[in-house]
């Protein structure tokens, strides 16, 4: 954990709502794992959470909202890493299940982006409010399927048998229903939640990223977890659902 | 060297006049150990410890606001007895004073929490959280209790809105010292649920209220007071000693700018003023002016029993 500064190269718009900004940063940050995320100075008082979705050779690709603006030449202060990289196993023949519930599928877009080049097969469900990401922001090589409003989609329980690890990103991750209603599905369908097999995606927002407010605590079944320390992926097994 | 509790045996001194507030860099500072050089601080106050453990509160805790952020984490801590034996050697060895902030709740609980302090011999202090609701009489109880087995200097963290009156009565029933303030409360709905979410609110904008209140305790203070709110700049912290603070505590600014907190520390442990205002004499006055009132005498409020169950019927109204 470091406190940086890093300039943003270049801005372009991917949707009516999302930006993706080029940044020049610090040697330190070029090593970003898929899960990894930093604090950046912005034009509210806390900081706010920047995802990477691509790591250059030089540069980091963030994505953020258009409800901020920013300008190419500005130079903002970063804190992080923040997190740890997700808990996925690499391999050729690995099968990765990304699931987006009511919210867009951006801390998951690194991981699918490291998957893939790693000749995984990646599959991403956008459900709900999550289907109106769009799919021209997406690697081409992703499986897209588009569900409904709620944990339905086509093909629901081939898919998650199929895969080897499923990551979901939901909305409200701090109360847990959706991911307790994915993780009752999953435990149908593959007789039981395994260890290292269905992880949840806790990003809220975080007024510190170090560990200090708790703000991002989670409630797991032993000693609770923060998010910004310990996540931002939980094993179903292990956090206690609603 | 800097005394920020009453002058007796046990008092606290520290090198610098810059405190960590209550929960602002964890229970031993090793979240910020490598971002802050924490010998440039006069000393460290744990985030808020109870006597049982607590779990911490279910869906949103936090909500941006314009000028700062409203927090709800509903306090998540091991309990006292867990959180001295899991910290006790990393507190013996902390270049920093280490001050326990221990919330107030029932006096029964209070007493036993003290004794387990007390016990382990590496804590300068403890800070006694009160609760926006709590009346005199409950105050005089609790640090009766606490007084009661403990030779640890006991300041009171005082609820913003009710400093003044209840300053009063926890300095006439032992308190070592004031601070001057708990960051005020407020609710404020979440964009993400459409929830309206109850907490503590921080942000440069809770500096002129704190400054206020400070102002008018110090006029009766006896025992030092060590302001706290809404301190962003050298500046800020340096209005809140000269209106006759002994120290300051920062809180959301080591969050968000933890350069800034450094540079906080490091102004203000000199002797060199680095002011950029050229005021160095206070100009409101109506501080300096004000006379010492009598403590008021407040309606009763309802006990903090009634106040939950309360609170338990408006659901939506989660605090």
């Amino acid at each position: 954990m470091r406190e940086t500064e890093a300039s943003i190269e270049r801005i372009w718009r991917v949707a009516p709502d999302i930006q993706r900004l080029e940044l020049r940063v610090d040697d330190a940050l070029r090593h970003l794992e898929a899960g990894q995320s930093l604090l950046a100075t912005g034009a509210s008082y806390l900081r706010e959470q920047w995802l990477p979705v691509e790591v250059k050779q030089n540069s980091l690709i963030v994505e953020r909202r258009m409800d901020s603006s920013y300008t190419p030449g500005q130079t903002v202060s970063l804190l992080g890493p923040i997190g740890n990289a997700f808990p996925w196993i690499a391999g050729q023949q690995k099968r990765l299940l990304l699931i987006a519930y009511d919210t867009y599928p951006t801390p998951l877009l690194l991981l699918a982006d490291k998957a893939l080049k790693q000749s995984a097969s990646v599959a991403l469900v956008l459900l709900s409010s999550a289907r109106e990401y769009p799919f021209s922001a997406l690697p081409t090589a992703i499986e897209v399927i588009s569900g409904h409003d709620n944990a339905v989609w086509p093909e629901r329980d081939e898919t998650i048998l199929w895969a080897d690890q499923i990551f979901a990103v939901t909305k409200d991750a701090l109360s847990q229903e959706y991911l307790s209603e994915l993780a009752q599905i999953v435990k149908t369908l593959k007789m039981n939640l395994h260890i290292n097999t269905f992880f949840g995606v806790v990003n809220p927002i975080q007024p510190c990223g170090t560990g200090a407010c708790m703000a991002c605590m989670v409630r797991c079944k032993t000693t609770n977890k923060l998010s910004c320390m310990d996540g931002p992926a939980f094993d179903l097994t292990e956090i206690l659902l609603v | 060297m800097i005394e920020i509790t009453s002058s007796r045996k046990n008092s606290i001194t520290v090198t610098s006049p810059v405190l960590f507030a209550a929960g602002t860099v964890g229970f031993d500072g090793s979240p910020y150990r490598k971002l802050l050089s924490m010998d440039k601080f006069g000393a460290l106050v744990t985030p808020p410890i109870t006597f049982a453990p607590r779990q911490p509160a279910t869906g949103p805790r936090v909500v941006p606001l314009p000028s700062g952020f409203l927090m709800h984490t509903g306090l998540p801590n091991p309990g006292i007895n867990r959180v001295v034996r899991d910290y006790e050697k990393k507190w013996k060895r902390s270049v920093l004073p280490i001050i326990v902030h221990l919330v107030a709740e029932a006096p029964h609980k209070v007493e036993q929490a003290v004794q387990i302090i007390e016990r382990s011999q590496v804590v300068a202090g403890i800070e006694l959280g009160v609760h926006e609701q709590t009346t005199m009489r409950e105050l005089s109880t609790l640090l009766e209790a606490a007084r009661q087995h403990c030779d640890l200097p006991i300041m009171v963290q005082l609820p913003l809105y009710n400093a003044v009156p209840l300053g009063e009565v926890a300095q006439y029933n032992g308190a070592d010292g004031l601070v001057v303030a708990a960051p005020p409360r407020g609710t404020a709905r979440d964009t993400q649920t459409g929830r309206l979410i109850g907490g503590r609110l921080y942000g440069p904008w809770v500096k002129a209220q704190t400054l206020r209140v400070v102002g008018r305790v110090v006029q009766y203070a006896e025992v030092p007071v060590i302001a706290s709110g809404g301190i962003h700049t050298p500046d800020d912290a340096r209005d809140f000693l000269t209106a006759g603070a002994k120290a300051v505590q920062l809180d959301s600014v080591v969050w968000t700018q933890p350069h800034m907190a450094e540079m906080i520390a490091t102004d203000l442990s000199g002797i060199d003023a680095t002011r950029t205002t050229r005021t160095y004499v206070w100009q409101d006055d109506e501080i300096y002016s004000v006379s010492i009132e009598p403590p008021p005498t407040l309606p009763e409020l309802p006990n903090l029993e009634d106040v939950t169950q309360q609170a338990d019927v408006d659901a939506e109204w989660k605090d």
